[in-house]
């Protein structure tokens, strides 16, 4: 038999094969296209879905549906190959190999992405909050899925990475509304301390920005070297801590003055070295 | 595979003539057929096993989480995370197995499911150690809410202790967040949970007065407070240190928790008018002016 011979025998079974084939081919089309238009409704529902959980927001939602979108085509992809009768076996040693790999490299950016989600769901602080995170002071300005950007009073942007953030201790200076502001003061020994507490709780009436409730409280809290320390407590709105901190000062001075008491330098008692000697 | 649209027996020759077409569909038809018959019964069986084994889970959760109400030993948290989690479990077996009956293969679904978990278990080493810690916290109780605690160099009183975070508010109220894989890595000290407290506080006095006397005046104007306590015994003045400029004495009471600053503060002020009226006089530090001989 010649090889043209051949070649004809071969190209008959032709048809045969391809029909063999075709229906296998035609349900795994099938289901991937119907596969694939579910999996993209399902998406688009989770986002609409998550948006409405009232601590998710738009980004975390829209994270939630390309999740979905992502594992539903995998699971798309397999349920066609498997209708063609492929087998799967050594496509799922690949794919895991690849998760592995992807998990070590991306170890550090996985934990941002998980952290960023405990903070979206768990909301330790909220765009507009003053916040210390890893270690940093400001205001928040925006919260994303790898970072937290804060700002400084002094116009520093910080970015700070979501697992530093979690991982770390939060203070959050605005939750709770109301903040105390607490400022020492040191007068002389000498003083009256019931008149010079007087002076220094003078200085919160008629400030509109001092709760009357708890109300302002001043009491001696050291005895210093040189100085009887007392300390001023004063409740006021949280955005108005520093703004107070920056005025009361100048004001407990006046009063002090006012009232005749005296802030002491620092007091060392020199004693000649005659004296000593005569006493021993 | 989810059909088999190959029958057992092998396919006619294929012949472009009306028979050969015919005997063609005849055979691919009837194997259609076959595999949808062979095949609704799979997917009956795999519905039903969803069925009941959803409602098993959700079965299941209700028992577990009011049995732990019930008997109180454990806390609500902790035993509502236990319930979820074993009802999360249950499910994903499930659906494994509605999966295996349709005839899916299973086996590459675990081995990419395993090597999924080893990467979201990097990925997540510091939350789930959160998760361990929060546990720990919530079985062993270090502190319970409303106490007043030190931990990881933060002060205040216990807000909230969940899985991942423990929640402080302090005294200035400024909420603080704490890992609790942060706090349990920490000495914890708990200020409250012992009962009462002793308020320390040191006078130091000139090395010319009379030491007797001060601590008669200490020990009076601490007995005369109403907040001290007496019942871990009656207040307690020493001499505790000869410091540079100063006699140091140790003024020891014991108080509630809730009034230990007020008596601190308190102390402080009528301790120190005490002394001005008993000519008692609290020095300043003192140096020794020494001329060089050359």
């Amino acid at each position: 038999m010649d090889i043209v011979a051949i070649g004809m025998e071969r190209l008959k079974t032709l048809p045969n094969l391809i029909i063999e084939i075709a229906p296998g081919v035609a349900l795994a089309l099938l289901i991937f296209f119907i596969g694939r238009a579910i999996v993209r409704r399902l998406s688009r529902a989770t986002v609409t879905a998550s948006g409405k959980v009232p601590n998710v927001d738009t980004t975390l939602a829209r994270f939630f549906g390309s999740a979905v979108l992502f594992i539903g085509t995998g699971a798309v992809i397999v349920a066609a190959l498997s209708a063609m009768n492929v087998n799967l076996a050594f496509l799922a040693t690949v794919v895991a190999s690849m998760f592995v790999a992807l998990g070590f490299a991306l170890q550090d950016t996985l934990s941002d992405v998980a952290s960023g989600i405990m903070l979206m769901v768990f909301r330790p602080y909220k765009v507009g909050d003053e916040v210390e995170i890893g270690g940093e002071h400001g205001v928040v300005t925006s919260l994303g899925l790898f970072t937290t950007s804060l700002e400084t009073r002094d116009n520093i942007e910080i970015v700070v990475g979501n697992s530093a953030a979690f991982s770390n201790t939060i203070k959050n200076f605005h939750h709770y509304g109301d903040r105390r502001l607490d400022m020492d003061f040191g007068i002389s020994y000498d003083a009256d301390i019931g008149t010079a507490i007087t002076a220094i709780l003078s200085v919160c009436e008629g400030d509109a920005r001092i709760r009357s409730v708890p109300e302002p409280w001043a009491k001696v809290t050291g005895l210093g070297d040189s100085a009887v320390n007392i300390q001023l407590r004063v409740w006021c709105d949280a955005d108005e801590h520093r703004n107070l901190q920056m005025d009361l000062p100048e004001r407990v001075k006046h009063a002090l003055d006012a009232a005749k008491i005296e802030i002491p330098y620092e007091h060392n008692m020199i004693i000649p070295v005659k004296a000593v000697q005569n006493a021993v | 595979m989810l059909f088999n649209f190959l029958a057992d027996t092998p396919a006619p020759p294929f012949e472009l003539t009306p028979e050969g077409l015919n005997a063609t569909a005849l055979h691919y038809g009837q194997a259609a057929l076959d595999s949808a018959i062979s095949f609704a019964p799979k997917l009956l069986a795999a519905l039903l096993v969803l069925w009941i084994g959803s409602w098993f889970a959700g079965k299941m959760y209700r028992v577990v989480s009011t049995q732990i109400t019930k008997s109180g030993k454990i806390d609500d948290t902790l035993g509502n995370f236990f319930a979820t989690a074993l009802r999360y479990l249950v499910m994903a077996a499930v659906l494994l197995l509605a999966v295996a009956i349709l005839g899916v293969q299973v086996s590459s679904i675990f081995v990419i499911f395993s090597a999924m978990t080893l990467a979201l278990g990097l990925a997540l080493q510091g939350s789930m150690s959160n998760v361990a810690a929060g546990l720990l916290l919530i079985i062993m109780r270090p502190y319970k809410i409303g106490d007043y605690v030190e931990v990881a160099g933060e002060e205040g009183t216990v807000e909230d202790v969940s899985i991942f975070v423990t929640t402080l508010r302090t005294l200035d109220n400024i909420q603080i967040i704490l890992s609790n894989g942060e706090v349990r890595s920490s000495p914890i000290r708990n200020l409250t949970s012992l009962g009462l407290r002793r308020c320390d506080i040191d006078f130091g006095i000139d090395y010319g007065d009379d030491i007797g006397k001060a601590i008669g005046i200490i020990k009076q104007t601490a007995a005369k407070h109403p907040d001290v306590s007496s019942e871990n015994g009656e207040p307690w003045a020493k001499v505790a240190c000869l410091n540079d400029s100063s006699v140091d004495i140790q003024m020891r009471v014991w108080c509630k928790p809730e009034h230990y600053w007020d008596v601190r503060f308190d102390l402080l002020r009528s301790v120190k008018e005490a002394f001005d009226a008993g000519g008692i006089t609290i020095p300043y530090p003192h140096v020794v002016e020494i001329e060089k001989s050359s």
